[in-house]
């Protein structure tokens, strides 16, 4: 393991090394960074140097300063946090993509969840044929196919009117 | 299950599913018809959102369906669920199919179940019996419904109740904490029926009592409030009974933010408002010790027309004070009364947002002898050495000049406080953004050029 606590310049706060899948790295307070389940038990086992192989330095950036912002939560700025979250999941679809797939692998709960209701929040009430397109799915279904899942699920298709709109 | 060609799809199942989890559950069932990867992907869900808003009954009766057969179908996959939420309005005659939906959330160990039943009429749903034992549940919101009259509760597991818009007598109160032994936060949205808030000998860390429903007049009981062990104390909304707290020796934070049914006959009036100002006495010295305090503007409004003949604010412990008020002539008063005896202050700030209860107009402070330099404000009624303590000031909402009093409230603070690191006023400019306003140039100014007490202080001004 390399020797991360001598670089640390705060004196008494523990520092830890992240290292993203490109081999930047970035030290960070462990208070911070413990936010992150995955790493907190690796720290609980006695690492300081933790490379993560399955993210790459842009993801990690910004998850980074995802958790910089939310360690400094308290009960005054929660409207802070609120409009932060809110530019954070502005990000095209394929960012965010990457950003769930690496809250996931990091087990970030807080993250996961922002990520996940800003997806959902986009395809909510959209008819299939919306959906298919705002997420580029080919359709492999023959017609016959297509009709007989239809069928299958009948009641789900009777709701209403669903919103075809891409945005 | 086929090869994604799509970024979307190619995500894991678990992350696939966790963005399913926040859809109604029409949109995730629709999800068969993507693609053949989706084919049986919804039968995996463990959380089931069932909204709806009917336009009408027949559509209302058909979402029923959807439920029914999206709920046959689950049981038949032998599925995992582990959250279900209903939110529609319910109708007395679907009684028993919710009652079929809930015995499946038993018998599947969900660990959440909502049950969102407001509706315009007066139907209730009247919950069975053999939810009142299921230990699996570990967080509930349950609008609009009933208690049945039971012998016990047993939720072994139940660690966040919400209840509104529901009636229930003191002895399920006692049920309730006796019954749930890991209970950590009640939240109580405008109930009725109950008199006393006895939550002895349970562990609720957290209390949020949201108004009192139902009374259209003054009651003529108080309320009572014993939580030795709550650390954290919400009380909001409207109120028509006096509130006592009997036992809050544990609290850390304390948010003051209801407001009262102001009687309509003057003569009740008089007397209501002198009631008012000994209930938050009597409400602030129990909360003496609290560190973290939030008072919402009704507090600020009676402490305006508390005169020097009472006692100060006696909250004295606390360290971290928020006050949600417009600083106003109206309120200043209160606000200095307030300030005046927080001697350990380290932190204040202020939501200048306006009320979002309406005040009736006829209602004036009626002493005003907290501040009486011609009238106008003076934070000059603080000693010497108030506020030492005092680091950081942050002001909220705040939206440019008004009346004046706000710029030179915050000039006086700068004035007074000896030690302060930082000022931030997170200012809200977003209406006029295009023209510039001479006024916002006077606050900048005034403020940034005054002699402040503490050199050192920082002001900073966040534009929103």
């Amino acid at each position: 393991m390399a020797s991360s606590s001598s670089s640390s310049k705060t004196g008494l706060k523990k520092m830890l090394t992240l290292k993203s899948s490109d081999g930047d790295e970035f030290e960070l307070e462990e208070s911070i960074v413990i936010q992150c389940q995955t790493i907190k038990h690796m720290v609980e086992d006695g690492f300081s140097l933790i490379p993560l192989q399955n993210v790459d330095t842009k993801t990690l950036t910004k998850i980074i300063e995802y958790m910089k912002k939310h360690a400094e939560k308290t009960e005054s700025n929660k409207e802070e946090i609120k409009n932060f979250n809110k530019e954070f999941v502005k990000g095209s679809f394929d960012d965010q993509f990457e950003l769930v797939s690496a809250a996931n692998y990091l087990h970030i709960n807080g993250l996961m969840d922002l990520l996940c209701q800003s997806i959902a929040d986009r395809i909510n009430n959209k008819s299939v044929r919306a959906v298919r397109e705002i997420f580029n799915i080919s359709n492999d279904y023959t017609p016959d196919e297509e009709e007989k899942v239809r069928d299958e699920h009948k009641w789900a298709h009777e709701g209403g009117e669903f919103d075809e709109s891409l945005d | 299950m086929g090869v994604a060609s799509d970024r979307f799809s190619s995500l894991p199942e678990p992350v696939l599913l966790h963005i399913l989890s926040f859809l109604p559950f029409d949109d995730v069932v629709r999800t068969t018809l993507l693609c053949n990867q989706y084919k049986t992907l919804w039968s995996f869900s463990n959380t089931l959102n069932f909204i709806h808003r009917p336009k009408d009954f027949i559509s209302l009766r058909k979402f029923v369906s959807f439920v029914d057969k999206s709920l046959i179908s689950l049981h038949c996959n032998n599925s995992n669920v582990s959250k279900i939420h209903l939110d529609f309005p319910f109708k007395r005659c679907f009684t028993s199919d919710v009652t079929v939906w809930v015995l499946f959330a038993i018998t599947h160990k969900v660990k959440e179940l909502n049950l969102v039943f407001k509706n315009d009429g007066d139907d209730v749903y009247k919950l069975p019996k053999r939810i009142f034992c299921d230990s699996f549940l570990e967080k509930v919101n349950w609008v609009a419904c009933k208690f049945e009259k039971i012998e016990v509760v047993r939720w072994d597991s139940l660690r966040e109740l919400r209840i509104g818009s529901m009636e229930f007598k003191d002895d399920m109160v006692r049920k309730i904490v006796v019954g749930s032994p890991c209970l950590e936060l009640l939240e109580l949205d405008i109930c009725w029926g109950f008199k006393r808030l006895d939550l002895v000998g349970g562990k609720v860390s957290k209390l949020v009592v949201n108004g009192y429903g139902e009374a259209k007049m003054l009651m003529d009981f108080d309320l009572e409030i014993e939580a030795p062990s709550v650390k954290v104390l919400e009380l909001k909304g409207c109120f028509r009974m006096n509130i006592q707290l009997k036992n809050a020796m544990n609290c850390v934070e304390v948010k003051l933010d209801f407001h009262f049914k102001i009687p309509k006959e003057d003569e009740e009036r008089n007397n209501f408002y002198q009631q008012q100002r000994h209930m938050l006495m009597d409400m602030f010295a129990s909360l003496r010790h609290v560190k973290d305090v939030m008072l919402g503007t009704w507090c600020i409004e009676v402490m305006a027309s508390w005169g020097m003949a009472y006692l100060p604010f006696s909250m004295t412990s606390c360290e971290c004070l928020t006050l949600h008020t417009p600083i106003q002539e109206r309120y200043l008063a209160g606000i200095v009364r307030v300030l005046q005896s927080s001697f350990n202050l380290r932190t204040l700030i202020i939501h200048m947002a306006p009320p979002y209860f309406e005040f009736e107009t006829c209602f004036i402070p009626a002493v005003n002898d907290v501040y009486s330099v011609g009238g106008r404000f003076q934070l000059s009624m603080l000693s010497k050495d108030w506020g030492l303590h005092l680091k950081k000031i942050r002001i909220c909402g705040f939206e440019g000049m008004r009346s004046g009093q706000e710029v030179l409230f915050l000039r006086d603070l700068l004035l007074i406080c000896a030690n302060l690191e930082m000022m931030i006023i997170e200012w809200k400019s977003g209406h006029h953004s295009s023209i510039h306003d001479a006024s916002d140039d006077f606050v900048t100014e005034s403020l940034l050029n005054v002699r402040r007490r503490s050199k050192n202080a920082v002001i900073l001004f966040k534009m929103l």
